[in-house]
């Protein structure tokens, strides 16, 4: 009698433990947060800011509408970058103008007001593309082993856009203000509009 | 005249191993003109247009053609590989079961001399595939993010249907979209459940959710499968008309639905481009071409009732 007893509290706790082992119970957060990278997009995106000599390569405002005017297909061909297959390309433009509106989420700039003179939008909303990523061409998709670090460096150059460009120029600037500006322009190559340009600002100086 | 002879030949035996050696350069032979075409599951519509696509184009460039179904299983996926590998096919299409757990099956591959052409889903690792060419989800997510934010009016309850969660997809949707909805304060997110891409799935855990959350305005579903299943949770609770659905695949059931304003909107893959690319890339390859650009993003479009007119199901008119 005493040996059946024993044989089932060992059968019971044999199977308790066998099925205690068998069920896990994991939040989805961490079943998604799970997967384990090789890179600080944090750091990545600080080093790359660091060295982001934007001002050498970016084309002039005005000459650059002008010329999506004329021929935007050669334009686009001549100065935006672009990754992969789609219609987003990013051109690198820089220029001056005076402030004429200060809207909730842009600032409007006259650029060279009378003459030749171009509507420019600064954009200080929130940003959420991959222009200031994408604009140089230099950080390329294959470079990360998984997406999910190249998405995230993209997160954070506009994390620190927003904090050292976009932020303290939206809080001090006037209108009448002069500005000096260097900054990427995303276009949808599919349906190009020359007279509402809107710059994402990465570099920005108002006197 | 037999010392002439024998040189000659001898030549000719020289002649005849630098040929030899010449024509199988670097150790690669060269395999027969048929290429293996394996997706991770043939019970969704939408990888059976890449998988179908994928081995007509490869037909249209002189190659015999095999579709293997991975069951979404990385067992079965390896099965596949280990068939195809004693097969002497000369490139796989390959849309991957899992990012981490597909790699090793890419591997195998590589060290049999077996090109890999990665689709839509991408593997983690680099320098095993010989290109991947991919959905560019996240931002595609974002641009949905943006609409929804705009549809909802910045502010509602709304759930989360997520896909297959070890899947990079998932992950690359679903952060693609919080990037930016997070960042408003008076939407919030009551409930987020993985529904494995299944459009039964869906429905079944929308008619759950809806019994905790009867309150939702919005659900934004990792694809379009387990948001045509979502709806019709809705339809079934007849809050169709105060919830909004957002998808993401471009699906042709889903672009009828916002035709007829029952989704909001959906993220448009361009199945076609990514399968038809991959093809070509193996072919290609075959022909001596080795330098290809290790991943290539593919855009999605945002697809809502303003511009639907402009597409059908899996690609644009």
């Amino acid at each position: 009698m005493n040996k059946k007893l024993i044989r089932y509290i060992v059968f019971v706790i044999v199977a308790g433990l066998l099925l205690y082992n068998s069920v896990y119970f994991k939040k989805l957060d961490a079943k998604m947060e799970a997967v384990q990278t090789d890179l600080d997009p944090v750091a990545f995106a600080q080093k790359f800011w660091a060295n982001f000599s934007a001002a050498d390569s970016a084309v002039e405002i005005t000459s650059f509408v002008q010329q999506l005017k004329t021929d935007a297909t050669a334009t686009v061909a001549k100065y935006a970058k672009s990754q992969g297959i789609g219609n987003t390309a990013y051109v690198l433009v820089k220029g001056e103008g005076i402030v004429n509106a200060i809207n909730e989420d842009d600032v409007l700039l006259l650029v060279n007001p009378g003459t030749q003179e171009t509507k420019v939008k600064i954009n200080t909303g929130i940003y959420f593309g991959n222009a200031v990523r994408d604009v140089t061409g230099k950080i390329k998709m294959g470079d990360f082993s998984n997406t999910m670090d190249y998405n995230n460096v993209s997160v954070e150059l506009n994390k620190i856009v927003r904090s050292k460009i976009v932020m303290p120029f939206k809080a001090n600037t006037k209108k009448g203000q002069l500005v000096q500006f260097t900054g990427c322009i995303e276009l949808n190559t599919e349906k190009i509009n020359a007279d509402d340009i809107t710059v994402l600002p990465v570099k920005i100086i108002a006197q | 005249m037999n010392k002439i002879n024998r040189l000659s030949f001898l030549l000719m035996i020289a002649a005849l191993c630098i040929f030899s050696a010449c024509n199988n350069a670097g150790g690669e032979k060269k395999k027969a003109k048929k290429m293996a075409i394996v997706v991770s599951t043939l019970n969704n519509p939408w990888f059976v247009f890449l998988a179908e696509t994928a081995a007509a184009k490869a037909k249209a460039l002189g190659y015999e053609t095999k579709i293997f179904d991975s069951q979404n299983n990385t067992a079965v996926e390896t099965d596949n590989f280990e068939n195809i590998l004693v097969s002497d096919y000369c490139a796989i299409l390959f849309n991957p079961t899992d990012a981490d757990g597909s790699v090793a099956n890419v591997k195998k591959a590589k060290e049999a001399g077996v090109a890999v052409f990665c689709m839509d889903r991408e593997i983690n690792a680099k320098g095993v595939a010989t290109s991947q060419i991919l959905s560019d989800g996240y931002s595609g997510s974002v641009e949905i993010a943006k609409y929804f934010v705009e549809v909802m009016n910045k502010k509602g309850t709304y759930v989360e249907l997520l896909g297959i969660t070890g899947d990079n997809n998932t992950r690359a949707r679903s952060s693609g979209f919080h990037s930016v909805v997070d960042n408003y304060p008076e939407l919030k997110m009551v409930a987020q459940q993985s529904a494995d891409f299944d459009r039964n799935k869906g429905m079944e855990v929308m008619e759950s959710m809806l019994q905790a959350h009867p309150d939702i305005t919005g659900v934004f579903c990792g694809n379009d499968a387990m948001a045509m299943g979502a709806y019709q949770a809705l339809v079934g609770a007849g809050k169709e008309k105060t919830v909004k659905v957002f998808g993401f695949d471009g699906a042709d059931d889903a672009i009828k639905s916002i035709k007829e304003n029952k989704l909001v909107a959906t993220g448009m893959q361009f199945p076609k481009i990514m399968a038809e690319k991959a093809a070509e890339f193996a072919d290609e390859y075959y022909k001596g071409k080795r330098d290809f650009a290790e991943k290539i993003p593919v855009a999605v479009e945002l697809v809502t009732a303003k511009n639907v007119d402009n597409y059908i199901g899996f690609g644009k008119k």
